[in-house]
């Protein structure tokens, strides 16, 4: 077979132009000083919905930031690196890494692809008692967490739907996205006060409440859709999309469910990293958690611009944020009510068996006191109330 | 006047897509979820155009993307698969060791090794071989990650090897005794008998490994830390309830595809030809 001259030109110059694209035609435009050479990387990994907010809004308001407060993120380029500037000085550069979420953010760390990482705290968790050697060094978020209905639905509270689950006829069908995710865990704490059996398989008839998985990170839209499920527990943005599209009606909020008080400020997102970054790059840590806990302040000062960060970065309309940033409290200190929060979550787990490793016996003080590492949040908080840069006492 | 076979052809071929077409109209039009047929097409004839619901990248970007990684894992495996299927088919002794292997290997999905993958590979591209830490510096480079040319290597190498070992264990031993009483080399009857001979079967490996590439590229771009690809689209337009893009990303899968096989058909064809002679 012979091959023209032609089909040889044709092929070389398609694989030029693949080597160019790939090589020098793609190169990023931004062409940062030969100084940066000497700065730490950091990679922090995050998963791309409004739970994150704090780092969102501080990478897309750098520049008030580093008006109003003198330590801001630099952007090098748009969501992905940041320069974690502290004055005049650089103290890391922040390489933003869409992890995703449920365990991939705590994965992705235990292969040491990111040294941060924002994420759900069960997942977390779950890699320290296996022995990954994690902290939670900062909360994100607390609540945000509910309990959504068919629009059509008779269901309209809490004791409607209590009242629903016990009538006879068929057990109502509830969705979740991951078996330890936190909505899902305080939903089944509350049907066990209730005294509601529920379970996993819709054939058995003492079952009134049947969970189904619906996948971690996935949509509940279509089974919503499909009626296959009568409702589901799930985190913000998941909610106000469903609402959204007109398919879903918010009848609880999971932090009023019973046993009463007990979930409030039920923790949810967390900031987590490595023992060794902890170690090697204290400094670096805490000027991104004074960014943080900077945010989060101007997050719950300024829900306007709050709701439109979230819609820049996460792409999720206006509407949408509208209805989902302000159910999501934002909170990047380790107050009372967090720490409480935590321990109750410990408490949980243990009733649960959840933990088999190095927690499954913990006490939540013994939890509380191995798990988290919030002396560099402490010291962040500190020194921003010594310059009057955060008003809360 | 009676419709030529052309217009019967291409009549014929319509009656599918065109009642796919009204079966989705329908389902849209009492659905909050389907996207509206116009909506689709309203993604598809601004391909430039980041989305604006969406946190991706343009529909032509995240093709290219695609098409880069499926390029790069693709021609891994006919480069690696074609030499092993030529001593597979040829070498008895490499046909008894290898043979179980591949045979064991090709029964398993190309995404079942996912994890492993990512377990071995990580984030890692050759952009992080080459600059580490500043590999964000170098785009599209960065988003060849190793982990996605793995599986698309694994999902491609087997049928290249099964069929490139077919095509050289089928060559006649008439021909080769002929070379070599002609005082051919043993490079000689490689290149001048085996390779032609098998190469029919060569290129029908290569159309069914490029198929399967394609296919597990979609799959493989939910890997974390992709930011772009037609598949990573579709997951997060489905993540963020935007299936208009989900719906227009599966299209451009489906051209891009066609496209691709068609491509891989004349190969194949033009390689087959002196068969034709022969016969």
């Amino acid at each position: 077979m012979r091959t023209s001259g032609s089909t040889h030109l044709a092929t070389a110059l398609a694989f030029g132009a693949i080597a160019l694209a790939i090589t020098g035609g793609c190169r990023s435009e931004t062409r940062p000083d030969a100084s940066d050479d000497q700065v730490k990387t950091i990679r922090v990994g995050h998963v791309g919905h409004d739970h994150h907010l704090a780092l969102y809004v501080a990478a897309l308001e750098g520049n008030r930031f580093a008006r109003d407060y003198g330590i801001a993120l630099r952007e090098i380029k748009l969501k992905e690196v940041y320069d974690l500037v502290e004055g005049d000085t650089v103290r890391a550069r922040l390489r933003l890494i869409k992890v995703g979420g449920g365990s991939r953010m705590p994965a992705a760390m235990s292969r040491g692809e990111i040294e941060v990482g924002l994420g759900g705290i069960p997942a977390v968790v779950k890699f320290a008692d296996n022995g990954q050697p994690f902290k939670i060094i900062s909360p994100l978020q607390t609540d945000g967490d509910m309990l959504v209905m068919q629009k059509e639905s008779p269901v309209t509270d809490w004791p409607s739907f209590v009242a629903a689950a016990r009538a006879t006829g068929r057990p109502l069908k509830i969705g979740y996205k991951a078996p330890v995710a936190v909505a899902k865990l305080v939903f089944e704490r509350a049907l066990v006060a209730e005294g509601i059996a529920y379970g996993y398989d819709a054939s058995d008839t003492q079952t009134r409440v049947v969970l189904v998985n619906f996948g971690s990170e996935k949509s509940p839209i279509p089974l919503m859709e499909t009626r296959a499920i009568d409702g589901f527990v799930m985190n913000q943005p998941g909610v106000a999309v469903a609402v959204d599209k007109g398919l879903g009606k918010v009848v609880a909020q999971l932090r009023d469910l019973p046993p009463k008080g007990k979930w409030v400020d039920h923790p949810c997102c967390c900031v987590s990293a490595t023992e060794a970054t902890l170690a090697e790059h204290p400094e670096a840590v805490k000027a991104l958690l004074k960014v943080l806990i900077l945010s989060s302040e101007l997050i719950n000062a300024d829900q306007d611009l709050a709701i439109d960060c979230a819609s820049r970065w996460t792409k999720y309309s206006k509407d949408v944020e509208r209805a989902s940033v302000p159910t999501i409290r934002y909170v990047n200190e380790p107050t009372a009510s967090w720490l409480a929060g935590m321990k109750t979550w410990a408490e949980m787990t243990r009733e649960i068996k959840l933990f088999k490793g190095r927690y499954a016996e913990a006490t939540p003080d013994e939890f509380v006191s191995d798990m988290l590492s919030l002396d560099l949040c402490r010291q962040a908080a500190d020194e921003l109330r010594q310059k009057g840069l955060l008003k809360r006492p | 006047m009676k419709p030529n076979r052309l217009t019967i052809r291409v009549a014929l071929g319509a009656i599918v897509p065109l009642a796919v077409l009204l079966v989705w109209h329908l389902a849209s039009a009492r659905s909050v979820v389907v996207p509206s047929v116009a909506s689709v097409v309203g993604v598809l004839a601004h391909p430039f155009r980041e989305p604006p619901s969406l946190d991706a990248t343009s529909l032509a970007g995240g093709a290219l993307v695609s098409i880069l990684r499926v390029a790069c894992g693709f021609a891994l495996a006919a480069l690696t698969a074609i030499p092993v299927g030529l001593l597979v088919g040829r070498c008895r002794t490499a046909m008894h060791l290898l043979s179980p292997t591949v045979a064991g290997a090709m029964v398993i999905s190309p995404v079942a090794w996912m994890p492993v993958a990512i377990i071995v590979f990580g984030l890692s591209s050759p952009a992080t071989a080459l600059c580490g830490d500043e590999a964000w510096r170098w785009g599209l480079l960065d988003q060849i990650r190793f982990a996605i040319i793995a599986v698309i290597w694994l999902g491609s190498f087997f049928p290249i090897v099964l069929n490139t070992a077919a095509g050289a264990a089928g060559v006649r031993d008439a021909h080769i005794e002929a070379a070599r009483v002609l005082g051919a080399s043993g490079r000689q009857v490689l290149t001048k008998v085996v390779l032609p001979s098998a190469a029919p079967s060569i290129m029908t490996g290569l159309r069914v490994g490029g198929g399967i590439a394609w296919r597990v590229i979609i799959v493989a771009e939910i890997f974390p830390g992709t930011r772009g690809g037609l598949g990573y689209m579709i997951t997060t337009a489905h993540e963020q309830a935007s299936y208009e893009y989900a719906f227009a990303s599966i299209i451009v899968i489906g051209a891009i595809g066609l496209a691709l096989d068609g491509l891989l058909r004349l190969a194949a064809l033009r390689a087959g030809r002196w068969q034709v002679k022969e016969r």
